[in-house]
């Protein structure tokens, strides 16, 4: 068990505080959305009605998506793009797809290459896509829920200021969705491009997101 | 897809409860028995309307000559409603003792609120 928990701190810890902070948005969600209730002089809503609500679903799914996106992008981008000096970027000289040497695909498969990838085929282009394909799949998934859940809560909204409600097609072109979606892509933007031209100067000593504290700036794709 | 599909569960279900108090007040208004259309009024609304007119209820809603036709569309979203007549759109709220009129008589005024004869903005 202690091995298992050492060998999976990541993504354990990670899941855990994933899980913590949903239950604590659960709680502070509610709590507000009572309020708001309340001051419409409509009455208090119960913790399960707000959790299956579409003002919770829209604020997870929304948050969800430019997660996902960030990191489908990222995946994306940095087979094309570099910045030089950054831990996060590859060698300047190996721009693209990279040769089946470089990826251990082809003749260059070992014994313990991935089964997808030594079977060659429709099989190995689909797996030497895997990664960007689900990200890419569960960011429109996320951001398709965002859409719907977001005309729900946005059409309740209308009805109790007494204005029409919208159709999705009208909702998708909406301020409210656009505002949604775009005050959660630019903050990913930033932290992407803050970090990737961050770690050209700075250290964290120990972390795989860093140069070795001693690199010097230029060396590219380079962790310690 | 588990949005999109609470979204479509739940909307049947409230459509038609938000459809029934609108049914019944309309039915309500057209009897005419302003008792039972004043007892599905929100209660703010209903206390608004006997401020504003300076009498009860009963006495000031079949003053106010809202139309009384039948039901042709329903949209629910959450807890709010409304309901379209030929000639009337009406809006309801969901509270804890079911569905209440928040508006009727309601004109609509492009992308501003509706301007209802009784409750409203």
């Amino acid at each position: 068990m202690r091995r298992f928990l050492r060998d999976n701190g990541l993504s354990v810890v990670f899941g855990l505080l994933f899980l913590g902070s949903l239950v604590g948005q659960t709680f502070a969600g509610h709590a507000d959305y009572v309020n708001r209730q309340l001051a419409r002089g409509g009455d208090p809503v119960s913790f399960w009605a707000y959790v299956t609500s579409s003002d919770f679903a829209v604020d997870v799914a929304e948050n969800w998506q430019s997660e996902y996106l960030q990191f489908f992008l990222y995946v994306m981008a940095t087979v094309w793009l570099v910045q030089r000096g950054s831990p996060e970027s590859k060698q300047l000289g190996r721009i693209g797809r990279e040769s089946d040497e470089d990826q251990l695909v082809g003749r260059h498969v070992t014994e313990s290459s991935p089964r997808w990838a030594r079977t060659g085929g429709w099989r190995t282009v689909l797996f030497a896509r895997s990664l960007g394909l689900v990200m890419g799949v569960l960011f429109l998934s996320s951001w398709l829920a965002q859409s719907v859940a977001g005309m729900s809560a946005f059409n309740a909204e209308q009805l109790a200021d007494f204005t029409d409600p919208l159709t999705w097609p009208q909702y998708v072109t909406s301020a409210d969705f656009w505002s949604r979606t775009l005050q959660n892509w630019q903050s990913e933007f930033l932290a992407i491009g803050s970090m990737a031209i961050l770690s050209v100067y700075l250290r964290e000593r120990g972390s795989p997101e860093s140069k070795p504290v001693g690199a010097s700036h230029t060396v590219t794709d380079e962790s310690g | 897809m588990l949005a999109v599909l609470l979204v479509a569960g739940c909307g049947a279900a409230a459509e038609r409860s938000a459809q029934s108090v609108a049914d019944d007040f309309l039915h309500a208004l057209g009897n005419p028995d302003a008792a039972a259309a004043c007892a599905l009024l929100a209660e703010q609304v209903s206390s608004d309307l006997e401020s504003a007119s300076g009498r009860s209820c009963e006495a000031a809603l079949p003053a106010l000559h809202l139309p009384a036709e039948p039901v042709v569309s329903v949209r629910v979203w959450g807890t709010e409603a409304q309901v379209r007549t030929k000639a009337d759109t009406v809006f309801l709220h969901e509270f804890a003792s079911g569905w209440r009129i928040t508006g009727a008589g309601c004109e609509h005024q492009g992308e501003r609120p509706y301007d209802c004869e009784v409750g409203g903005p």
